[in-house]
Parts: C-alpha cells; sequence; structure tokens
C-alpha cells in the first residue's frame, strides 16, 4: 500500500510540473517477438536463484516482430520463500539494449542496469490462482545519442495475472492453462516529466504445465506508454512472447523436505 | 465282608504257619506276591522249595484279591496246602460275585458295607494229589450278606481220586441221586426228584458206565428211550462232563424220542462237571493235573478215518476263511450304509447271513466237536444231519442277480460232502466278497463323483459370484477384460471337465479346478483392486514439490523408470496372462506376483534406485523387468 501511494504522489507531482499537451498521440504500433527463460532454480529449503534471459525482437521495416534483436536481458536475483503464497526478491538486471533506430546513428549497443525486488502475492480463486506482483527496479539507462548520459529513474511495476487451468481440477502436471495479465509501470526520476506512464502491458497468454519443474506459454500482449520525451506521446506495440519456465532443485536430495512444510 | 474279615483271620494263619515252616526247612523259600491264577489277579502267599530248577510248593498256600482302596465285588479266595508239590489236605474255593449296598452299618464299632450277589464254595480235600473224602459244591444267593436261597449243591465223594458210591446234586427245584461202581463207572439207576422227592421226573439207567436207557416224565407224558447195545460198535470210556452230554443229545439227532438234554439231569451233570472243570483248571495254571470230573461213561466211539481227518482239517481251514470273509462283509461300515438304500446290496447281505447260520455256524460247531473230541463218538451222518438243519428250503429261497448260486444241498450227510460244501460255500463268498468290494468301490466313487462336482460347481459359482460383484465400469479396460476373461476361464475349464471320460482322472481334475478355483477367486479379488493399486503405486512414486512460477504444491512423478516399466510394460503382461485358456499356474503366478509388486514397489521407492533404473532403461522384456525387480516368475 505504501508503494501504491508513493506512486500515486509522484504521479501527481509530475502532473503539476508538466505542461499538459493538448492531445495525446499514439504512435503506430511496433510488432515485437520476446522469447523469455524463467529459471527459479530452489538452492535451500527457503531460498531460489532467479535467472532469467530475454531475447527481444522487434521489427525492421521489411520483417515484422523478428526484424532484428532489440535487447537481451539478464535479470537474476534471490528469492526468498516466506510461505507458499508469498515470495519475495532482490538482484540486478544486466540488460543489453541494441541499436534499433532506422537511422543507424550511435553505438550498436548499450548496456542497462537495474536492481529490482519484488513482491509477490498468490490468491487461490476457485479452481485458478491470481497473483499480485509488485515490483521496484531502481534504473540506470543511457540513450544512443552523442552525448547521452546514464540517467537514473525508478520504476513502479504492479502486474496483476490471473492462472486458469483448462484441463485439469487445479493447476498441475499436464495442464493446459490460460493467463490473463496486466501490468502497470510507472517511472519517476528527475528526467521523468510528464510521461510517469512508462508502459501499460496487456497480455492473454496460454500455458502448458509439463511438470512441476517446467512450463511453456505463448501469448500475445499489447502494450501502450508515454514517450519520456513527450507526455503526449505514446508508444504501442503489439508482441508475441513465448515464455519458458524451468525450475530445478539445485539442493542435494537429502535436504529435499517435503514442500509443503515451508512455515515448520 | 464277613467274608473278607475271615479271609484276613486266615491269611494271618498261614502266615504264621510259612514264618514256622521256614524255621524247619532246609531249602525252603517263601513267595509272598502277585499272582494270576486262570482269571484272577491277587496276592499269593506260600513256601517252594528249589530242586533240579524246578519250584515245588509244599506247606499252607493262599491266594486272594488284593484289597485296595475300593471294595472289589468279585473277591475270591483259594486256600489249601501243598506237600511235595501236589496238593494234599483241606482246600477251600471261595468266589463272589456281589453288589455292594450302599447303606453302611454301624456294628462293633465296624462300618459295615453289606451285600447282595452270588456266592461260590467248593470244599474238598486231596491225599497225594488226588481228590479224596466229600466234595461240595455250594451256590448261595446272598441279600444283606445273608444267605436267601441255595441254587446249586453237590456231594461227591472220592477215593483215591475216584469218584464211589452215591453222590448228589442239587438245584433250586429238583435234585439228582447217581450210583457208581468202585471204579468210578457210572452204574444203575440215575434218578431226578422234585425237591420234596415225591415225583421222579427223569431216569437214566447205566451198566458198568454204558447208558442203557433214558426216561423222562414231563407234564405226564412219558418219553422212553432205549439205547440199544450195538455191538458191533466200540465203546470208549470217558469221563462224564459237558462233551458227553453233547455226545448224547447228538445223539439223539436221528431219533425222534422227544427227549430234551437242556435240562434236568444233563443239566446237573453238566453244571457240576463244569464247576470241577473250573477247579481242575486252577490246579492246571500252577501246572498240576488234578481230575475231579473223571466218572466214567462209555460211549461209542467211530474212529476217524485219515481220510476223514484229512476232510476235516480242509473243512476247518475252508471254514476260517469263510468266517473271516462272512465277519468282514457282515461288519464292513460301507456295506451296513449301503443296504439301507440298495436292494441288490440288500439281498447280498440278507444270502450271506443265510449262510452264516445255515452252514458256517454248523461247520463251526463241529469243528469244535472235533476239537473236543466229541466228533469220533457219533455217526458222522447222524452228526451232520443234525448240524445241517433247514438248508434246503434257503437254496430256493435266496434268487440272486448274476450270481449263480451254489448247490449247497447235502445228500449223503458225510465229510466228503461237507468239505465240498464248504468248498463251494468259499468260492460263493469269495465271488460275492469282490462283488460287494466292487459295489461298495462304485458307491464310493459315485458318492466321491457327487460329493466332489457339488463341490467344483459351487466353487466355480463362487468365482463367478466375485467376479460379478466387483465388476463395474468404473475399472479400467484391461481390467475389465481381465474380468471377463476369468468367467470365460470357469466356463471352458467346465466344459473341458464335462467331457472327461469318468475315472480317476476326472476326479483328479475336479479336486484341480476346485483348488485352482480358489485361486481364482484370489486373483478376482486382485484384480478388482488393480486399478487402485496403480493408483495408489502412483501416488507412492509422487513428491510434492512447490512450484514457484505457480505459487502451488504440485505432485511430481519420481523414479519415473520404475513406475514406467511396471505401468507400461509388467502390468500389462501380467494382465495379458489372463486369458480363458490360462493354466491354474499362471493364476497363481499372476497373483502371486501383483502381490509380490506391491510389496516390491514399496520398498523400491524408499531405496537408492538408480542403478535399478539404468538397468531398467535397458530393456523392455516384462519377463527381464520382472527379475530387475527381484521377482522371477517362478512356477509354483
Amino acid at each position: 500500500m505504501v508503494v501504491i501511494l508513493l506512486l500515486c504522489f509522484a504521479f501527481a507531482k509530475a502532473q503539476e510540473e508538466q505542461i499538459s499537451p493538448t492531445e495525446s498521440k499514439f504512435k503506430e504500433p511496433k510488432t515485437k517477438y520476446w522469447v523469455n527463460t524463467y529459471g527459479n532454480m530452489r538452492i535451500s529449503k527457503r531460498l531460489f536463484w532467479v535467472a532469467q534471459t530475454h531475447f527481444r525482437f522487434e521489427e525492421t521495416k521489411d520483417t515484422p516482430f523478428v526484424g532484428q534483436l532489440g535487447q537481451i536481458y539478464n535479470r537474476h536475483a534471490i528469492g526468498y520463500i516466506y510461505n507458499k503464497k508469498a515470495n519475495f526478491a532482490l538482484g540486478g538486471v544486466l540488460r543489453l539494449n541494441f541499436n534499433t533506430s532506422e537511422d543507424g546513428s550511435g553505438p550498436n549497443m548499450i548496456p542497462e542496469y537495474r536492481i529490482w525486488h519484488q513482491y509477490q502475492f498468490a490468491v487461490p480463486l476457485w479452481t485458478s490462482m491470481a497473483y499480485h506482483r509488485l515490483r521496484v527496479e531502481h534504473r540506470w539507462t543511457k540513450g544512443f545519442d552523442e552525448g547521452d548520459e546514464f540517467i537514473f529513474r525508478n520504476r513502479w511495476r504492479y502486474m496483476f495475472r490471473l492462472k486458469i487451468p483448462l484441463n485439469s481440477p487445479k493447476l498441475q502436471s499436464k495442464t493446459l492453462y490460460i493467463a490473463p495479465e496486466s501490468e502497470l509501470i510507472l517511472q519517476s526520476g528527475k528526467s521523468v516529466v510528464g510521461s510517469p506512464l512508462e508502459d501499460l502491458r496487456l497480455n492473454a497468454t496460454i500455458g502448458y504445465i509439463i511438470n512441476p519443474r517446467l512450463t511453456v506459454a505463448a501469448g500475445f500482449m499489447y502494450s501502450f506508454g508515454q514517450t519520456l520525451e513527450d507526455g503526449g506521446l505514446y508508444n504501442q506495440n503489439y508482441t508475441a512472447r513465448m515464455h519458458i519456465y524451468f525450475s530445478p532443485d539445485l539442493r542435494k536430495r537429502k535436504n529435499k523436505l517435503p514442500e509443503i512444510h515451508f512455515r515448520d | 465282608m464277613k467274608a473278607q474279615f475271615l479271609n484276613f483271620t486266615l491269611s494271618f494263619l498261614l502266615l504264621s504257619l510259612i514264618g514256622a515252616s521256614t524255621c524247619f526247612g532246609q531249602e525252603v523259600k517263601r513267595y509272598d506276591g502277585t499272582l494270576q491264577i486262570v482269571s484272577y489277579e491277587g496276592n499269593a502267599y506260600y513256601n517252594y522249595i528249589l530242586k533240579n530248577g524246578d519250584s515245588i510248593k509244599t506247606g499252607p498256600f493262599l491266594f486272594n484279591n488284593k484289597l485296595g482302596k475300593e471294595l472289589d465285588t468279585k473277591p475270591f479266595m483259594i486256600s489249601g496246602s501243598f506237600k511235595e508239590g501236589v496238593p494234599d489236605g483241606k482246600w477251600e474255593f471261595k468266589f463272589g460275585n456281589y453288589s455292594l449296598q450302599e447303606e453302611k452299618k454301624f456294628v462293633d464299632y465296624q462300618y459295615v458295607v453289606q451285600v447282595n450277589g452270588v456266592q461260590r464254595h467248593i470244599t474238598g480235600s486231596f491225599k497225594n494229589g488226588k481228590p479224596t473224602g466229600d466234595w461240595f459244591i455250594e451256590i448261595d444267593s446272598l441279600k444283606n450278606s445273608a444267605k436267601t436261597a441255595s441254587l446249586f449243591k453237590s456231594k461227591v465223594s472220592f477215593k483215591d481220586g475216584i469218584p464211589q458210591q452215591s453222590f448228589r446234586i442239587e438245584n433250586t427245584d429238583s435234585y439228582m441221586i447217581g450210583r457208581l461202581l468202585r471204579n468210578g463207572d457210572a452204574h444203575d439207576s440215575w434218578s431226578l426228584f422234585t425237591k420234596d422227592g415225591i415225583d421222579e421226573l427223569e431216569n437214566w439207567k447205566f451198566d458198568e458206565g454204558t447208558l442203557q436207557e433214558m426216561t423222562q416224565y414231563r407234564d405226564s407224558v412219558e418219553n422212553k428211550l432205549s439205547i440199544p447195545v450195538n455191538i458191533k460198535v466200540a465203546e470208549k470210556s470217558i469221563n462224564l462232563d459237558q462233551h458227553y452230554i453233547e455226545v448224547l443229545k447228538l445223539s439223539l439227532l436221528d431219533k425222534n424220542s422227544g427227549l430234551k438234554l437242556d435240562a434236568g439231569l444233563s443239566e446237573l451233570l453238566k453244571t457240576n462237571a463244569l464247576h470241577y472243570h473250573h477247579v481242575e483248571d486252577i490246579f492246571k495254571n500252577l501246572d498240576l493235573n488234578v481230575l475231579l470230573t473223571n466218572i466214567a461213561v462209555n460211549v461209542p466211539e467211530y474212529p476217524i478215518a485219515e481220510q476223514e481227518e484229512q476232510q476235516l482239517s480242509k473243512i476247518n481251514t475252508n471254514y476260517k476263511q469263510t468266517k473271516e470273509i462272512i465277519d468282514l462283509l457282515l461288519s464292513d461300515t460301507q456295506v451296513n450304509l449301503l443296504k439301507l438304500r440298495d436292494s441288490v446290496i440288500k439281498n447280498e447281505y440278507g444270502y450271506i447271513g443265510h449262510l452264516q447260520e445255515h452252514y458256517v455256524n454248523p461247520m463251526e460247531k463241529l469243528m469244535v466237536y472235533h476239537n473236543e473230541s466229541i466228533t469220533k463218538h457219533i455217526k458222522r451222518p447222524v452228526l451232520i444231519k443234525g448240524l445241517f438243519k433247514d438248508q434246503e428250503s434257503l437254496a430256493s429261497a435266496m434268487i440272486m442277480e448274476d450270481i449263480e448260486l451254489p448247490n449247497l444241498k447235502l445228500e449223503k450227510y458225510d465229510l466228503t460232502e461237507v468239505n465240498d460244501l464248504s468248498d463251494r460255500l468259499l468260492e460263493t463268498l469269495r465271488i460275492l466278497q469282490q462283488k460287494m468290494d466292487g459295489q461298495v468301490l462304485k458307491t464310493k466313487k459315485e458318492d466321491k463323483y457327487i460329493h466332489q462336482e457339488k463341490g467344483l460347481i459351487e466353487q466355480a459359482n463362487l468365482v463367478k459370484n466375485a467376479v460379478d460383484s466387483v465388476q463395474n465400469k468404473d475399472h479400467s479396460k484391461d481390467v475389465r477384460k481381465a474380468l471377463k476373461s476369468v468367467n470365460e476361464f470357469i466356463d471352458q475349464t467346465l466344459t473341458d471337465y464335462s467331457v472327461m471320460s469318468e475315472g480317476d482322472d476326472k476326479i483328479r481334475r475336479s479336486e484341480e479346478l476346485i483348488s485352482c478355483y480358489k485361486n481364482t477367486i484370489e486373483l478376482t479379488h486382485t484384480l478388482s483392486q488393480l486399478d487402485q493399486e496403480h493408483k495408489k503405486i502412483k501416488k507412492l512414486y509422487q513428491d510434492q514439490v512447490w512450484n514457484p512460477f505457480t505459487a502451488t504444491i504440485m505432485d511430481e512423478d519420481v523414479k519415473k523408470k520404475i513406475t514406467k516399466a511396471y505401468f507400461k510394460e509388467i502390468s500389462p503382461y501380467l494382465i495379458s496372462i489372463v486369458k480363458k485358456d490360462m493354466s491354474c499356474e499362471d493364476i497363481i503366478m499372476v497373483d502371486n506376483t501383483f502381490k509380490e509388486l506391491d510389496a516390491r514397489l514399496t520398498i523400491l521407492r524408499e531405496e537408492d534406485t538408480q542403478r535399478l533404473e539404468r538397468k531398467i532403461k535397458r530393456t523392455k522384456d516384462p519377463t527381464s523387468l520382472l527379475q530387475l525387480f527381484g521377482l522371477s516368475q517362478q512356477q509354483p
């Protein structure tokens, strides 16, 4: 709740200082294709290692979705399992941003650094599960233009997601599920003037739980958000996404306690 | 119990005498211990001298029953004395047969139990081992330990072992007087009178041992028989006892005299002789020959020729075998049960009974007479005709199916004929025995068939009921199919059984099937549980895993190679064995293997199975997999 209030406050403050455009303008949507791997590797009774690698492609003039590599995204963290329904994580991100500008000026790749922490809560809902995810990222980014310096921003993310099993009474092995999902990403920082809504992502995903250790999913996302430079100008994206979720247990066998007894 | 008290006193006196005599005797030894004489077991006290290895009794002798806590209802006491190994002096024989009165009386500071019953008392003297003086037999009935009636009484005088002059024998309602010559020969008139001495009931006339005439007066009718002196027949002097009476009886068989020798004089003589024999037997047991029954009578003698002797010997052999078969058949439990429901057996049983009564029993008598040396004193035709009576009516009375009845008719009444008869009788009984054995066996078999088949059908129904009760749509396809196969198996085996020809093989097969069906019920149960079992094993081989992406607990299959081998290879293979033409061994094997697998999989879940899993990976052959699981398909 504190975080939400903080977000609202930041948003209100930003509105005061920015001259509002007379009307918003939405750019032509870009098509993108993301291949995301998510690893949650158990390392102890309560800790797990978050390792995510995303390959993000985007259109070129000639090729929609997969025309060029936009970013390679490495997210790592150590997660803490509070209980079955709540877990937290703290870690860093190294993102490699490739120059996708049409004029081809500037360096080919610029790294981006983040420190992030997240708070995830699961709520059983009939046969489904609902998830609330709060993620805060402290982000250092640099543009491709000459003379651009690293700027620091904070990102405030809230995601709500449902996972609804289709062929099973609950989420279990060999279950096909659909996952509607929306995430609001707000940003703040010195450079953020009149454009706190970085992204609003609306997802529809269909997934398949192969076994408790491996799930695959594919979905389509529509997202839009203000450009940093102009609060009245909005980016739009259509992104096809493919996900692999894996969660090996790296503990020695003898340490694998029955999983239901987190709070014992 | 007064008698016993007397015994005690006497015993004491005798023992004192024994003690005194030992003072004078040089090699006199004393015996004081248990002894059995005839059927009497008791304590004996006597002295003896060892001479050339023989023990020669001397001095007083006492033998009586042991006095235990329980009062003996058949007390006895024999006392007398020996001189140089033979009886000498007074002897007394007492035998009781009492029932004890429950009520006890207190007399002279003693509790007295009174008795009812019969007491036999024989007294007499010996001189140098030979009866001498008067010998008395007294049989009295007692009530409350007091004599109430004299049942039998006799007095015979002996001199140097020979009965002399006249003797008297009486019973409750008559008495007889007999006369003897000095040499013991029966002589003159022997008469039986009523107790009051008024009416003469019977009269036998002897002349120097030879019976001349017999007269009986019964109900005012006089039956008289003069026995003609047959000069051609040699006579022989014998002792008068029951055998002589028997000879007389048999001699009368061909004479329609109306004389009856079952009572009267003959009965008194016979009874007296039997009591004397009893005393003789007691001495015989002590290795002494004492003769009391030595009234001499003459009987005709028809010597037994050698051929006759052989025939009698053969008849004896045949008789013994015949008797054995008859006893066996008539006492056979199966035959006795069968005759109640099988008219053929009943008929045969009856026929055997007739054979026994009319042929075997007379033959037995003939053998007894022969053994007792009576046969030679009677004309053979007279004897045989007398023994084998009523046999003519028998042969025609019996009708037997599929057995040719032997001709059992006697015409000549000689031993040759009896010998032939005994041959035919034995042969007939052997045939009958064989036939009846066959019938009994057949019935036993039939009964066994019926019993066995009933059991078989019951067992088959049990299997089918078991299948019906477990069959439902919730079962997996495989299980449903297997249960259907079980039913088909029952039908198939029953059909195969029904066309088998009757015999030992069929009985054996039904026994096998009953046992097999019992196992089939077990298998049915196992099969009906199989789906549950599979679920159980699946659950067993699952870990609960927390999935961080769903934040839920999920079941994770573990040791999948093991479960896969079980679910995909072994279980389908075992189920595939269950078909309508499976063997009984297959049934046991499948059932046992499933049960053993259950136990084995439970163990494997906990064990480190990495090596096993690697091996399992290499094969899909169910039998090899079973071996890897540590189970081999051993046929039971």
